[in-house]
């Protein structure tokens, strides 16, 4: 092939740009992600290109001429990293389009395969893919020293004889084994050894093999069964690759465990497992609530400050001040959505140690432990995963159970997701926490998960011993990434992905139920004296509305109507609660709400009225009550979609009762023992 | 009998949650070797493959009503799961 091309592979020009006479032969670097190829490229070229561990680094497809006296000169092409040639991601798309062009004239002249000796079995399956494509090839193996220490030597002989192929030990780090590979490479590249590697054993498309192995190595071809039975070659391509790993592969007694199986032995033991997660859950909501607290402070004094006195000053100055307008924008639109945005940064700090959590591995532990507890009280393991995705937003969690393949998991699923207490409602918990319980805030939240887990439990107890008793347990294999340093750059990107679906949340829904709820308390109920925009908001239909509802409340502790229509409000989406509040504070006393933190003076007063003296159980009752009830209209819609407007309709009844049902003991109980 | 379809077996006899250090267990195979049987059951699409995020939707909530398990981008540290799928029909 390098014949044919002028400087660099003909089908490659566009990406390989490398200035070499024509003729230089071309050869490539595949490999698994995190084998250290890009640093057997840069010891090899001197290029001193970056290495990294996860695409970004090697998405691009790396190229440098490789000079040496004993190889003279060389294109070396770095691909991506790939599991295998069966792509399932662009970059292992790309590397199974150069490995394997139609034309066996555009593939590399040779292709070194680079394997871990960790995790030999990976590196031998796309060597045998490499090996089907009908290109020479050789494997380097690296990491060898840290295989060494977990307990796994490596038979080279055993390995080279039963793969069929050359191999070479290189420690990229440290430069060791690359005058063997320079030697393995020229010689491979003269016809010699890596031609052997044809798919019909010792026949190799350019001649001139050397089948000195042929009578050891395991026979690709010769495994493989007549036909075009998918999952025959499959089988054939597997046990190669069993064979020549078992061949190969030397365990030692002394094996040393890696710190990350050493920390799963917590994370996931079974009574130990759920304490951490619930330890880490609470170190979380306790960082979150203390660090943010001071930032939303601050941005609470910018909104009621000077941000509300600037929009007052400008729609005096063009005559609209006093008007309804300026109830639109300064007690609706700033007082409300701008109260909202003041948890950016507490979101913002949520979201960074969640982002932290699931880059370091640590989530999907927790998944597991979930999981567990989720079979514990006799629920299918494929339901869990979208309940766990609840806990971020029940809309996808909703839409996630379409993958559930039996109708009863489904219906269970969606009607146990709403209980999963979704981000949305986490501003409300914060609110009312360091309004109500200032120090202990980060308990009081961390509090609300797990009253969320349980009611999980409870309900799908309940549904499963009345409406759900037969279920099938479909199977489910969970395949956990290792624990890993976090990386901020990955970290910053999921933090920010997180926070904007806030802001988008808050700039649209949120902006429009704010208005929807500034013209209801602008308008007078009837019989009521006043005009449109002109009207005490206790007159207004908003709180005559909210008003008649608010008896239902009064055995909860919350029965006023700010707090009922906060709720009524609640059902768009759990933020607008917040806007809500801050509305109807705002309005109903204007003065008060341009000091700073007057939304928490304003609730303290509403509560201990509503509750007749008892503000802290009736909070806790209120809590929960959110916790329960229907989460936002977006995934009463989801709902809709998968069961039915029925089961939409028996979902909603379900959460308010059982709300209903919860809170008023809650607040019972709990001025019982105040 | 094939490791590629003692794997398979294995999946399909867990009946429930199960991980590739159980598959491993369960078959006597490497946990390195499991992991390449499921790789080429996915690519065989006997097995279903999913990347899970607790990542709201990118454009909040609500907005990716259509969307199959998950709206949050998986990453590098998110639980990958794996389901199996009935074989392909023959023509």
């Amino acid at each position: 092939m390098s014949e044919q091309r002028s400087a660099v592979p003909s089908c490659h020009a566009d990406v390989v740009a490398v200035d070499a006479p024509p003729g230089t032969p071309v050869v490539a670097l595949v490999g698994n992600p995190n084998v250290g190829k890009s640093t057997l490229f840069n010891r090899l070229t001197g290029s001193g290109r970056d290495v990294g561990n996860w695409p970004g680094t090697t998405v691009a497809v790396g190229r440098a001429l490789w000079t040496d006296e004993d190889l003279g000169q060389v294109v070396l092409l770095d691909l991506p990293g790939a599991v295998s040639l069966d792509p399932q991601s662009p970059d292992e798309e790309l590397t199974r389009d150069l490995v394997s062009r139609p034309d066996p004239r555009d593939r590399p002249d040779l292709v070194v395969v680079v394997t871990s000796a960790v995790h030999l079995a990976r590196g031998l399956y796309l060597l045998r893919q490499v090996v089907e494509a009908e290109v020479p090839c050789l494997l380097a193996i690296t990491m060898s020293d840290v295989a060494h220490r977990r307990g796994i030597d490596l038979d080279v002989d055993a390995l080279a004889a039963a793969a069929g192929v050359p191999v070479v030990v290189v420690d990229p780090r440290r430069g060791g084994g690359s005058r063997d590979l320079v030697r393995t490479v020229a010689t491979s590249l003269q016809g010699g050894l890596a031609g052997r590697c044809g798919i019909d054993g010792c026949t190799c498309p350019r001649g001139g093999c050397a089948c000195d192995h042929g009578d050891t190595a395991v026979p690709v071809q010769a495994a493989q069964p007549p036909g075009d039975d998918a999952l025959a070659r499959a089988e054939a391509r597997f046990d190669w690759v069993a064979a020549a790993a078992t061949a190969a592969v030397l365990r030692r007694h002394d094996a040393r465990d890696t710190w990350s199986d050493r920390l799963d032995r917590v994370t996931t033991a079974p009574v130990l497992g759920p304490l951490v997660f619930l330890a880490v859950m609470w170190v979380v909501f306790q960082l979150t609530t203390t660090v943010a607290a001071p930032l939303q402070g601050w941005l609470d004094s910018l909104v009621t400050g000077p941000v509300s006195e600037l929009a007052t000053r400008l729609l005096d100055a063009i005559g609209l001040g006093g008007t309804w307008v300026q109830g639109l924008v300064v007690d609706g639109l700033i007082a409300g959505v701008g109260m909202l945005l003041t948890f950016v940064p507490l979101m913002a700090v949520m979201f960074a140690l969640l982002s932290l959590l699931e880059d370091s591995g640590y989530l999907a532990r927790a998944a597991v432990v979930t999981d567990r507890s989720m079979r514990a009280i006799g629920l299918p393991g494929r339901a869990f995963l979208p309940l766990v995705v609840g806990f971020g937003c029940n809309v996808p969690a909703v839409s996630g159970t379409r993958v559930l393949p039996d109708a009863r998991q489904r219906l269970l699923t969606v009607l146990l997701v709403p209980f999963t207490s979704c981000t949305a409602r986490l501003t409300v918990y914060v609110l009312v926490a360091t309004t109500f319980f200032g120090d202990r805030a980060g308990t009081v939240v961390f509090g609300m998960y797990v009253v969320s887990i349980l009611f999980v439990v409870v309900v799908g107890r309940l549904l499963r011993s009345t409406l759900l008793r037969r279920m099938p347990d479909d199977p489910l294999v969970l395949d956990l990434p290792p624990y890993q340093l976090p990386m901020l750059r990955l970290v910053a990107t999921g933090t920010w992905r997180r926070l904007r679906g806030f802001l988008r949340t808050a700039s649209g829904i949120i902006v429009v139920t704010v208005v929807v709820v500034w013209a209801l308390s602008a308008t007078p109920a009837p019989g009521r004296g006043g005009s449109f925009g002109d009207v005490p908001v206790q007159d207004s239909v908003y709180a005559a509305t909210a008003g008649a509802v608010a008896p239902v409340f009064a055995p909860a502790g919350f029965g006023s109507w700010e707090s009922t229509s906060a709720l009524m409000v609640g059902f768009v989406a759990k933020e607008a609660v917040i806007s809500s509040w801050a509305q109807t504070f705002a309005t109903a006393e204007p003065e008060a709400a341009d000091v700073p933190g007057s939304l928490g003076d304003a609730l303290k007063v509403s509560f201990t009225e509503s509750s007749g003296g008892y503000p802290i159980p009736a909070v806790l009752a209120f809590l929960v009550f959110l916790l329960a009830y229907t989460p936002c209209v977006a995934t009463l819609a989801a709902q809709r979609r998968e069961v039915g407007l029925r089961w939409t309709l028996t979902g909603i009844a379900v959460q308010l009762t059982i709300a209903w049902t919860v809170a008023v003991p809650v607040f019972q109980v709990g001025r019982l023992l105040a | 009998m094939s490791g590629l379809q003692r794997v398979l077996d294995a999946v399909a006899e867990s009946g429930g949650t199960t991980t590739v250090e159980g598959l491993a267990e369960r078959t006597g195979l490497d946990a390195d070797l499991v992991r390449v049987a499921l790789h080429q059951l996915v690519a065989l699409g006997r097995l279903g493959r999913d990347g899970m995020s607790l990542a709201c939707p990118e454009d909040g909530c609500g907005g990716c009503a259509s969307s199959a398990s998950t709206c949050g981008t998986a990453g590098r540290g998110s639980l990958v799961t794996l389901t199996l799928r009935p074989p392909a029909a023959r023509g």
